[in-house]
């Protein structure tokens, strides 16, 4: 069982570029990573918002 | 057991470029560490933590855009005008954007780059302090950090970029492509977003609103000028064999050397930091200012200017850049805070066009087939301040504004943006000071 490299054996690393594991998967965890800063952005324009609103009422 | 001096030669020089380049990294981070002590020290005391979280949270979120699409956009949009011939350089999903043993420098180059990005949004995140919200603020910023920059380096700098092929544009460290865009972006902002309560008097008048800490604002312009060494640096190719002689050369591939760069660099400083003394007579804000104002402003050239050349177009610039900013907030009433449209924009704009007329008929690419002239430059300074930088930043600040989210509330504005953490920080040392006062009874 690996998620990736094996060995490092002058075989394999002559045939080895990316050695990150679970390769295959950078569209999937693009996908995932856009959405998180998508969603952060929206949750701090809205807790800015709010903040902003809590502010006013005690001014 | 002998060696291959060839292949010990060639990996040798490998690392050296690695290393070259992974050096610029943390002398640009500099450039933020005085960007962050130069705002909070502009700002007023009521607003030091907004001030500070809104330009260090640029950091994460141009960061992730600049690796999502920001850095493919530079590959992308190389070559002849929409040709998108870059394929999948660049992008996430592309197997040198991580950990590639058939590959060592992507993620080195993709860092350098990146820092320009977050200098860039940084150039904007001054001008527009004590009003804007960071909500709105780091929208604007992966806007100039992670696209319309791209877009402007993509065609302007770098050897296959349409301005460059097309109109000879040159533009060595960056006058254009990256201070003239963020002056024209800032501008832009600022002309939506409106001016500091009480800048501007019932008649019209400018006030000015000094700095909460006048000499840890220039502390921190200083780091910039130590950051800059690494920006310097990281816009040369090391080494290079032009035509049979090694050499380092600009991002055109053109020659340059580390001497002339580092004559230039600092007689531009010096140029800019006498006229900004001279402008301002004295100011401590402004010569300071005025030292950054003058490498920028020559800037586009330092790869080929002769040292007292350099020295002269510092003074130009920061004089017509000082004389502009003053002009500007008068006539149009725009309160840039830090001087950021006059020290990058107009500095920068201005260093552009000169280039044009200094090295005009030089080649803008090895080969000679476009060379440097003054129409380039001038079409060049025009398209990085207003087609880039100011149009962009102005749509959508105008939508972020008719949303109701560009500017903080009045009434917030007034009392201080930190005031609720204030409040807060003052209840709970209070309830200490009760909590250990009742202990000792």
């Amino acid at each position: 069982m690996s998620t990736g490299v094996e060995s490092w054996s002058a075989e394999s690393f002559a045939e080895m570029s990316a050695m990150s594991p679970f390769v295959g998967s950078e569209v999937i965890l693009t996908a995932v990573v856009a959405v998180v800063w998508i969603v952060w952005q929206i949750w701090q324009i809205k807790a800015e918002n709010a903040r902003y609103d809590e502010q006013e009422a005690k001014l | 057991m002998g060696y291959d001096m060839t292949m010990e030669i060639s990996a040798l020089n490998e690392i050296f470029v690695e290393f070259y380049y992974w050096i610029t990294v943390p002398l640009m981070f500099l450039i933020h560490v005085g960007f962050c002590l130069y705002e909070v020290s502009i700002s007023r005391a009521k607003n030091h933590m907004h001030t500070l979280m809104k330009n260090a949270m640029l950091i994460p979120v141009v960061t992730i855009t600049f690796f999502l699409f920001g850095f493919w956009i530079w590959f992308a949009g190389q070559g002849p005008f929409g040709d998108f011939a870059g394929g999948t350089t660049g992008l996430p999903w592309d197997a040198t954007m991580g950990a590639n043993v058939k590959d060592h420098i992507m993620g080195v180059f993709w860092a350098a780059f990146l820092l320009f990005s977050w200098t860039a949004a940084s150039i904007v995140s001054g001008a527009v302090i004590e009003r804007i919200r960071t909500g709105a603020f780091l929208i604007l910023a992966v806007l100039v950090g992670s696209v319309t920059w791209m877009i402007d380096a993509a065609w302007g700098w770098s050897p296959s970029g349409w301005m460059v092929t097309d109109w000879g544009y040159h533009d060595a460290y960056a006058s254009g492509v990256i201070h003239g865009i963020c002056g024209g972006a800032a501008l832009g902002i600022l002309t939506v977003l409106g001016p500091r309560i009480g800048k501007f008097a019932p008649d019209g008048t400018p006030r000015d609103i000094p700095p909460n800490n006048p000499w840890f604002a220039v502390i921190g312009l200083f780091i910039i000028y130590t950051g800059f060494w690494g920006f310097y640096a990281a816009c040369n190719l090391p080494i290079g064999n032009v035509n049979g002689v090694w050499t380092a050369t600009t991002i055109y591939g053109t020659p340059t050397t580390l001497s002339t760069i580092t004559f230039n660099f600092l007689m531009s400083l010096a140029g800019g930091m006498l006229a900004g003394y001279f402008m301002s007579k004295g100011d401590s804000f402004w010569t300071f200012s005025g030292g950054l104002g003058g490498i920028i402003a020559a800037s586009a050239g330092n790869d080929l200017y002769h040292p007292l050349q350099a020295f002269l177009i510092g003074i130009a610039g920061v004089c017509i850049a000082y004389k502009l900013h003053f002009w500007v907030e008068r006539k149009f009433k725009i309160d840039d805070a830090v001087g950021a449209v006059a020290v990058h924009g107009y500095a920068g704009s201005f260093g552009v066009i000169v280039c044009g007329f200094m090295l005009w008929g030089y080649p803008a690419v090895l080969d000679g087939s476009a060379t440097i002239n003054p129409l380039g430059q001038i079409g060049g300074a025009i398209m990085m301040f207003f087609v880039l930088g100011f149009i962009p930043t102005f749509i959508v600040a105008k939508i972020l504004n008719a949303m109701g989210i560009l500017r903080i509330p009045h009434k917030v504005e007034l009392a201080g943006l930190d005031y609720v953490e204030e409040q807060t920080r003052a209840a709970d040392s209070q309830a200490i000071v009760d909590a250990e006062l009742a202990e000792a009874k």
